[in-house]
Order: C-alpha cells, then sequence, then structure tokens
C-alpha cells in the first residue's frame, strides 16, 4: 500500500477524515500553492485561491473515485479555481483574460513578493503573452519538473499536444526574449 | 616501469582541493545569478506554516470561515462607511444652510411656546407689517422732536394734558442716551 493510498484510506473515513485532511493539506500545500501562484502572479490572490481549492477538495472527497492519481485530481482542481479566478477577476474590470494577465505581469515589478532580476520579470511578462495552454504547459513542464503523463492528467490534452504546445511556448519566448518579438 | 607510470594520472590537483569543493559549490550556487528554474516568486515569512490551520478552519464546522467572509466583511464596513458619509454631510449641510420653507408652522408654533419672550405669537403679525417709513424712524438715531410729537400725537390719547415744552427741549433727541437718566 502506498502513502497515497494510505492516506486515502484515512480521507474516506469520517472517523480520520479531519486528521486526514489535515495531512493532505501539509503534504501538497507548498506544491499546489506554486501551481497557483504562477498562473495568478499575485501572492495575496494565489492565497484566496489555494484556501479555496483546499475547501473544494474537503467537499468533493467523497466523489474522488480514484481514476486518476490524488495530486493530479487536486493540480485539476487548483488549475480549474486558478482560471475561474482570472476569468471572474478580468470580468470585473471589463478586460480580456490575457490583458488582465499582462496587467498583473507588469505589476510584478513592484511587487514586495517578486524578487526576480530583469530575466526572470521578462520572462513572466512573456508568459503572460502566450496563450492559456501554453502557459499551463511551459509552466508545469519547465518550472514544476512534472511529466509529459502527469500534466496531461491534470490537463486532460494528449500527450503529442502537451509536446506540441511546450515546443510552441518554448520558441516564442526564445524570440521574444532575444529579439524582443510580440508573441 | 614505463606500463606503471603511464598509468598514473597526469594531472594534478592544488592540495586540498576536494577537501572543500562542496562548500565551494554550495556558495557558488547561492551566489549564481537567478536564471532558469528560479521565477522569482516569494511568499510572506511562516506563509506555509500557518495555512493549515486556515484551511482547516475553513472546512471543518463551526469554525470561522475567514476566506468567504471577508469579502462579506468588506461590502458591509463600505456600505457602513457610506451611510455615516451621508448621514454625516446631511448634518453638516443641514447645520449651515437652514431651509427654513421645510419648516411647518407647528414647528414655530412649538418652539414659541417653549422659548417665551413675553409676546404672543398672534401679536407677532403686527410686527412685521411696518413698512419701509416706519422702520427707517425706528432706526434713525437721530430723531427730531417734531417727529416724537407727530407720533404721540397720533398714538397717545392723554398726549393734550402734558406740556411739551417741559418734556423736550430743543435738542435733537438722541437715542442711544439712557432712557432711564
Amino acid at each position: 500500500m502506498t502513502a497515497e493510498e494510505r492516506l486515502l484510506d484515512r480521507l474516506q473515513d469520517p472517523e480520520t477524515l479531519h486528521q486526514g485532511f489535515g495531512e493532505l493539506v501539509n503534504e501538497y500545500k507548498e506544491r499546489l500553492y506554486w501551481h497557483i501562484r504562477r498562473i495568478v502572479l499575485n501572492h495575496a490572490d494565489a492565497d484566496d485561491v489555494l484556501q479555496n481549492t483546499f475547501v473544494k477538495i474537503y467537499r468533493n472527497l467523497h466523489g474522488f473515485k480514484g481514476e486518476s492519481k490524488l495530486y493530479s485530481w487536486m493540480y485539476r482542481i487548483a488549475t480549474n479555481e486558478a482560471l475561474s479566478f482570472l476569468k471572474s477577476k478580468s470580468r470585473r474590470l471589463g478586460v480580456t483574460e490575457g490583458s488582465y494577465t499582462e496587467m498583473m505581469a507588469e505589476k510584478l515589478e513592484s511587487d514586495v513578493y517578486f524578487d526576480g532580476d530583469d530575466i526572470a520579470l521578462q520572462l513572466q511578462k512573456a508568459l503572460a503573452l502566450l496563450p492559456e495552454k501554453q502557459r499551463l504547459v511551459f509552466n508545469m513542464k519547465y518550472f514544476e519538473d512534472m511529466k509529459y503523463h502527469d500534466i496531461s492528467e491534470v490537463l486532460g490534452t494528449s500527450v503529442g499536444a502537451l509536446k506540441a504546445s511546450y515546443h510552441l511556448a518554448v520558441k516564442k519566448l526564445e524570440k521574444y526574449l532575444t529579439h524582443g518579438d510580440v508573441l | 616501469m614505463r606500463k606503471k607510470d603511464a598509468h598514473k594520472n597526469p594531472f594534478q590537483v592544488p592540495s586540498g582541493y576536494f577537501d572543500n569543493l562542496e562548500a565551494r559549490i554550495e556558495k557558488q550556487l547561492n551566489n549564481a545569478p537567478t536564471f532558469g528554474k528560479s521565477d522569482g516568486f516569494g511568499v510572506p515569512n511562516d506563509y506555509f506554516d500557518g495555512l493549515e490551520k486556515k484551511v482547516l478552519a475553513q472546512v471543518l464546522p463551526n469554525t470561522k470561515n475567514e476566506s468567504k467572509l471577508r469579502p462579506l466583511y468588506y461590502a458591509l464596513s463600505a456600505a457602513a462607511a457610506l451611510a455615516l458619509l451621508l448621514l454625516s454631510s446631511q448634518l453638516f449641510n443641514s447645520a449651515n444652510e437652514i431651509d427654513y420653507t421645510d419648516l411647518a408652522f407647528s414647528d414655530y408654533e412649538t418652539y414659541w411656546n417653549e422659548n417665551p419672550i413675553g409676546i404672543e405669537l398672534d401679536e407677532f403679525d403686527d410686527y412685521l407689517t411696518l413698512d419701509d417709513t416706519e422702520l427707517d424712524a425706528l432706526y434713525t438715531n437721530d430723531l427730531d422732536h417734531s417727529i416724537i410729537l407727530e407720533y404721540l400725537e397720533e398714538n397717545t390719547n392723554g398726549f393734550e394734558v402734558l406740556e411739551a415744552s417741559e418734556n423736550f427741549s430743543e435738542q435733537p433727541f438722541n437715542s442711544d442716551h439712557n432712557l432711564e437718566q
């Protein structure tokens, strides 16, 4: 029995649910946080989305059938929550999601919780210009070192399509960072 | 002998090189420019330490739901602040710009009864119907005694028993004189 299976057992038993859920939060909080943070870019927003993600996970635990890995399922919830957050935020401001993300990337320079150098800043600005899917794939592959198979489980896309997306994203980023070309 | 020497490693390293190699690499890594996998994002100190409590507080029954309540709290605070602002601006405006047309007659009446000045409200109209000539006469400092005589003649029944010469000098009457002197 793997550690994930043992944790799932505790989560499915009402008597050990709360303790098990505490363990789950501790085990996955950082990984999910960084995944969300790279989508929403701002710490306060990431904190809100992360908490909502865990609340959703808790409320839907009974619906988890174990057909995918627990962490892939949680990543999917976190991704959906972060993307929904971007949608509602941009709708409230009356701008497109792309414009909103670009706006947030521009603000990174003055963000107290961003201490990247100029290259890291330029990379984030370039990433904000990518289509949503390419941005997600790049972040999960490049920064989070996830395997294509796992990314495929989270995003519900074939491994081949993911490889193509990643390749395209890298090419566009290289072009932007070396020539400053608009993507 | 030659064969043995051929297998000898011809390269040399400074003495103690391997002893502190790990420390030097670590130092280099710490000083390396931020590039590659580092994305520059940071979090507040101890953010992850308190996260479990925050999340559990949201999902466990009978605990405070901070994240869900926060927007409601902000909305209520904003509404309360707006209400206070409107109320205070109304009070401020009404204190400085009283619109008498908004007062009902009953309000005057109540005020009058609570703050008596010795005149009946019904009589007040008499004071308000003075025309400009009469008001001018009231506010003129130097009154000629002929004006006073004329007034007394019109308004006093027993004037004929008085001797005008005994009561008025030829000097103009000054309204600033103390009448009791």
